[in-house]
């Protein structure tokens, strides 16, 4: 009977070790000079790697662009999506719901593919569009003073949805009492939004924005595909720098010690959204 | 202002569909013919795109998403069974709780290199039963909150009655909770399949034959090379392969409504 209990426990949580097993082996592998591309032996250099890379402009640049395109990016979708959420709430338009899945059953190359036919500046929609009022699209994927808002844009159009599927699915959980009681007490539109229905939703409008911030780390694809980090190192994101630094060249020191990094800087929002999410289990 | 909410619905619904309706009218673009939307619609595009090897990248996909469900599903459902249902303590529950959610919260690229560099020794490179174990940085934690969730949700009844009768944790849980936990586990696989359908790094990196390249990686390669301009090709294989998870949301909708039609 014990036994048995602890046999059906065991497999996720053993997955759940691999899983941490996994993080303990990258950080083992970043104390290491070590490729794979060379037949020498694996060189413990200690913290090593990690001053290399710290010390290493193109991996400055990288934090910077990273934290631009999540500060950026999760600010546009949280607004956007807290104020349709909002919207479709007063208006009671349940039907639009089921079409904001559409976006996040996408796959992401989808959207690139889409973005490319949309912003090229010689063929695509908006292109033509432009020239026939006369005026010409400028090469927003081509310009390093664009390109990363040209990225942020897609992510917003895409991700935005989540937001206000999260967010109203907090708002459909007020209860209709206090709603009404808020009426009786004369609250009209704006006062209603501000002081009911928003701070009665917050929860899930900080669980949204976590989980946002928590994802656009991960930004690789968008921008490998549209612009491989470029032009220059204007896009170039960690992740980008994990790939072309250490995954790419097989380099399994450097790119050991980079996923410790980036780990490290997303444990700034991990470990607070681990602490929203045991409070709301331990209700 | 209700009108301008009305609105403001409207344009979300639009530009959530816009992109597939893009895609979708692109996709009909005949080779060389750069109008758009196209004024005689042509299926050349999806043609070539078959002609490319999109079938059998499409395949692939499919291969690895099984697999990766499988293996989410077998892992999941017994611990998210056993941690709602066995009486493991409070703290045992929250400690896992908080494990699921730190592993959901960090980045799978934390996790790309040491893979890599453990599945060069396992010889698992290049192997789309690799790639599924890969993805389960990505589904376990998912599948682990779901089920978790969705094993306390059930009613205690049934199950009390059975224990009564004397069935066993193991018993319980094939003959009680699975039957019951059906819906909740199939809207995980649902959404742990549609997680590693369109996943994009892992694949790039861990596999590099031509033929068993994911849709993803194929489309991406694509969408780099010489027929970057060939909106039609482009198009008809973006188009493909948002189709399956789309049609997998609208089946398992069905699916789980009938199962809970059926429960009564």
């Amino acid at each position: 009977m014990r036994l048995s209990r602890y046999l059906l426990v065991a497999p996720g949580l053993l997955g759940l070790a691999a899983y941490v097993a996994g993080l303990l082996y990258t950080l083992y592998l970043s104390m290491y000079y070590y490729s794979l591309f060379r037949a020498e032996a694996p060189r413990f250099v200690g913290l090593g790697n990690y001053l290399a890379v710290l010390g290493d402009p193109t991996f400055q640049k990288s934090v910077l662009v990273t934290a631009a395109f999540v500060a950026s990016a999760t600010v546009l979708e949280v607004a956007l999506g807290v104020l349709f959420a909002y919207w479709i709430y007063i208006s009671g338009r349940r039907w639009a719901v089921p079409l904001l899945t559409v976006p996040l059953l996408i796959p992401v190359v989808s959207y690139v593919v889409f973005w490319y036919f949309a912003v090229d500046f010689r063929r695509g929609v908006f292109a033509n569009a432009a020239a026939s009022l006369g005026l010409s699209m400028p090469n927003l994927l081509g310009d390093p003073g664009t390109a990363l808002w040209a990225i942020v844009a897609l992510d917003v159009l895409q991700l935005t949805p989540f937001v206000v599927l999260i967010v109203l699915a907090g708002m459909l959980g007020i209860p209709g009492e206090v709603l009404w009681a808020a009426r009786i007490d004369g609250a009209r539109r704006l006062p209603m939004a501000f002081k009911v229905v928003l701070p009665m939703s917050m929860t899930a409008i900080l669980a949204a924005l976590m989980l946002r911030l928590i994802d656009a780390f991960r930004i690789f694809a968008k921008v490998w595909l549209l612009t491989k980090g470029g032009p220059g190192d204007s896009t170039a994101t960690l992740e980008v720098f994990l790939y072309t630094r250490g995954i790419y060249p097989l380099d399994i020191g450097t790119g050991a010690a980079v996923s410790i990094l980036i780990a490290a800087l997303v444990s700034v929002v991990a470990i607070p959204y681990v602490y929203l999410v045991l409070r709301t289990w331990r209700a | 202002m209700a009108r301008l909410a009305d609105l403001a619905v409207a344009l979300a619904a639009a530009t959530a569909l816009f992109p597939l309706a893009v895609i979708f009218l692109a996709s009909l673009m005949p080779p060389g013919v750069p109008q758009f939307p196209p004024a005689s619609p042509s299926t050349e595009g999806y043609q070539e795109a078959l002609k490319l090897g999109f079938g059998q990248s499409l395949l692939n996909s499919a291969v690895v998403a099984l697999l990766t469900v499988a293996v989410t599903v077998a892992l999941s459902a017994p611990t998210g069974y056993a941690l709602a249902r066995l009486g493991f303590s409070r703290q045992t529950l929250l400690v896992s709780v908080a494990l699921v959610a730190l592993t959901r919260a960090l980045p799978p690229s934390s996790l790309l290199v040491a893979i890599y560099d453990a599945f060069w020794r396992l010889n698992l490179l290049n192997n789309l039963l690799g790639l599924a174990i890969a993805y389960q940085v990505y589904t376990l934690p998912l599948g682990l909150w779901l089920v978790t969730a969705f094993a306390f949700d059930y009613s205690h009844e049934v199950e009390h009655a059975a224990q009564l009768d004397g069935a066993g944790p193991v018993r319980r849980f094939l003959h009680v909770a699975l039957p019951m936990m059906a819906p909740g586990i199939a809207a995980t696989a649902v959404l742990a399949g549609i997680e590693v359908w369109g996943e994009y790094l892992y694949a790039a990196v861990l596999l590099n034959s031509q033929d068993l390249l994911t849709a993803s990686v194929k489309l991406g390669h694509l969408a780099t090379s010489e027929f970057r301009y060939e909106w039609g090709v482009l198009a008809a294989a973006s188009f493909l392969s948002t189709l399956p998870p789309v049609a997998f949301v609208t089946m398992a909708a069905r699916t789980m409504t009938r199962l809970a039609v059926a429960k009564w």
